[in-house]
């Protein structure tokens, strides 16, 4: 029987894993040298909770209807993304029809859990162990006799914020909670029934954001000679060797992958978006605000009457633009405003590498009112964005909740290996869409018609 | 279409004259195209406010407050 496993590596960059590091990656060097591997171009946002869905749905943003980890619900308040806000059919849906089995396990946005055909441990977005975190839920006994529940689904979890942590503890955590998601994922891969098995390791990208600066010489913030210097790689060569272990319990007939959602870039800083566009006139907040300190934007501060442009967005900037004010003059002044944002220098002065999207140009359906009209990446990813007020200026280093040493990046990787894989070694990028037909043909299934991608030619 | 995708179901008389009446000037051409409209029309506003009831009753207001903090640590909410 076919089977399919599916091994995600949250944020796993090709420059590492496919080159700086490989050596150190055994088993992921045996993958791609007995079948292929490719450099996986991601979501437009690079969004964990968007681009693992578009890998496992076939489609992108706009479709799966996710723009961010918030939207604005019926009644105008801003809600957390979870798993009911998905408008797509996702792969376990499509083999159900077909009478095959899914595991899916921590698989981003999948909270909470949803009946499949099959066996489901939600993601990092879950609250704790006692919400609905399994399908079904005797499953969760399983996870309740670990001994570190609070931090099973995301070593973030209960402790004093993420960026608030020692390193040490944030890497001995990471291992801890990574030990018993791998411990869960053995003991469902050798002892329940599946076609389709999907995993997703989250450790790997909390350790990323805290960790870049430790070991890339060319950032700015490098720390020189730090003792966490080989932390990331080590972290890295730990997740490889569980892969080995995984390998090991497959049977012949399972094809295996191994992806991530999206790559890691080191972060220069932040261009605070809502400033910029306050200094140049598209932002008017209330009366009254008090920027003197440092403030999360949100909506309810800006001045509708005569706003014509607000920002967000945390890795990339989203503008939305005021429609109702702009009228007919809306795609000059999105010009004009594209123009202006790609100018936008760094701290010292020089030119930024940015890309501007508009959202029709890249979006099937762009009518989601939480589809953002801008989609920005400043300097390639290499400059976030920063939505906070109170900032001096339009360039910062921290947010109001810390800083980061490291940004997504629009590439992930992607290997896959099995007996009906022709060919071998480096192929040309994929888009992150194409991995939803390349495992429906491997299980043999029918590809749905709205599909719009074709498999990855390895066939 | 093959015969296949297509099922009969039976409605009361009076409901499809009723329908009959209601079809003039729409442009649909016959009375099972309109009923499929009107059908479907009804369950997509169903399932829309389903998911929408899915979507706010996902987390309990506590549990969103601690997810929401999570992610701000992380940095990943604006």
């Amino acid at each position: 029987m076919k089977k399919v496993f599916l091994f995600g590596i949250d944020g796993a960059p090709p420059e590492l894993v496919f080159g700086k590091w490989l050596e150190h990656l055994p088993n992921i060097r045996k993958l791609m040298e007995s079948g292929a591997y490719a450099r996986l171009n991601s979501t437009i946002p690079p969004s964990t909770i968007v681009a693992w869905n578009s890998m496992i749905s076939g489609k992108d943003t706009s479709e799966i209807g996710v723009f961010s980890y918030t939207y604005v619900d019926d009644e105008g308040r801003s809600r957390l993304v979870n798993s009911h806000n998905i408008k797509c059919r996702l792969i376990w849906d499509i083999l159900k029809e077909h009478g095959k089995e899914s595991i899916a396990l921590y698989v981003p946005l999948s909270y909470p859990a949803k009946p499949i055909k099959g066996l489901m441990v939600t993601d990092f977005l879950t609250p704790d162990v006692d919400s609905n975190c399994t399908y079904p839920e005797s499953l969760k006994e399983k996870i309740k006799t670990m001994k570190n529940t609070d931090i099973f689904f995301d070593v973030a979890v209960g402790l004093a914020g993420h960026k608030g942590l020692e390193i040490d503890v944030l890497i001995e955590k990471t291992y801890e909670m990574t030990e018993m998601q791998i411990e869960l994922l053995k003991d469902v891969l050798a002892n329940e029934k599946w076609d389709f098995l999907m995993a997703v390791m989250i450790g790997t990208d909390r350790l990323q954001h805290m960790l870049w600066n430790h070991f890339d010489e060319t950032h700015r913030r490098f720390v020189n000679n730090s003792q966490h210097k080989n932390a990331l790689r080590d972290y890295y060569v730990y997740l490889d060797k569980k892969l080995g272990e995984l390998l090991e319990l497959l049977d012949k007939d399972t094809t295996v992958i191994v992806a991530s959602d999206h790559g890691m870039i080191k972060q220069e800083g932040k261009i605070n978006i809502n400033n910029w566009l306050i200094k140049e006139g598209y932002l008017f907040l209330k009366e009254g605000i008090d920027l003197s300190e440092k403030k999360r934007f949100s909506r309810e501060l800006i001045d509708v009457e005569k706003t014509v442009a607000y920002g967000g967005g945390a890795y990339n900037a989203r503008v939305y633009l005021n429609k109702k004010k702009l009228g007919k003059d809306y795609k000059k002044i999105r010009e004009e405003m594209i123009k202006k944002l790609r100018n936008i220098p760094d701290d010292k002065g020089n030119n930024l590498d940015t890309s501007v999207y508009k959202a029709e140009e890249i979006y099937k359906d762009s009518s989601n009112p939480e589809c953002p009209d801008l989609t920005v990446y400043f300097d390639d990813l290499r400059w976030a964005s920063n939505p906070d007020l109170g900032q001096h200026g339009i360039y910062s280093w921290y947010t109001a909740v810390g800083a980061d040493s490291a940004g997504h990046s629009r590439q992930g990787c992607f290997v896959i290996s099995g007996k009906g894989i022709k060919s071998k070694g480096k192929i040309g990028d994929i888009d992150i869409r194409q991995v939803l037909p390349t495992i429906l043909k491997l299980l043999e299934v029918k590809c749905p018609s709205d599909i719009d991608v074709n498999p990855v030619e390895v066939f | 279409m093959s015969n296949k995708e297509i099922t009969t179901v039976s409605i009361p008389t009076q409901l499809a004259e009723k329908l009959k009446k209601r079809i003039e000037g729409t442009g649909f051409t016959s009375l099972s195209g309109y009923v499929v409209y009107i059908l479907r029309q009804v369950i997509s506003s169903v399932e829309m406010d389903e998911r929408k009831k899915n979507e706010k009753e996902a987390f309990s207001e506590e549990d969103e407050k601690r997810v929401k903090e999570r992610l701000r640590s992380l940095g990943y909410l604006d």
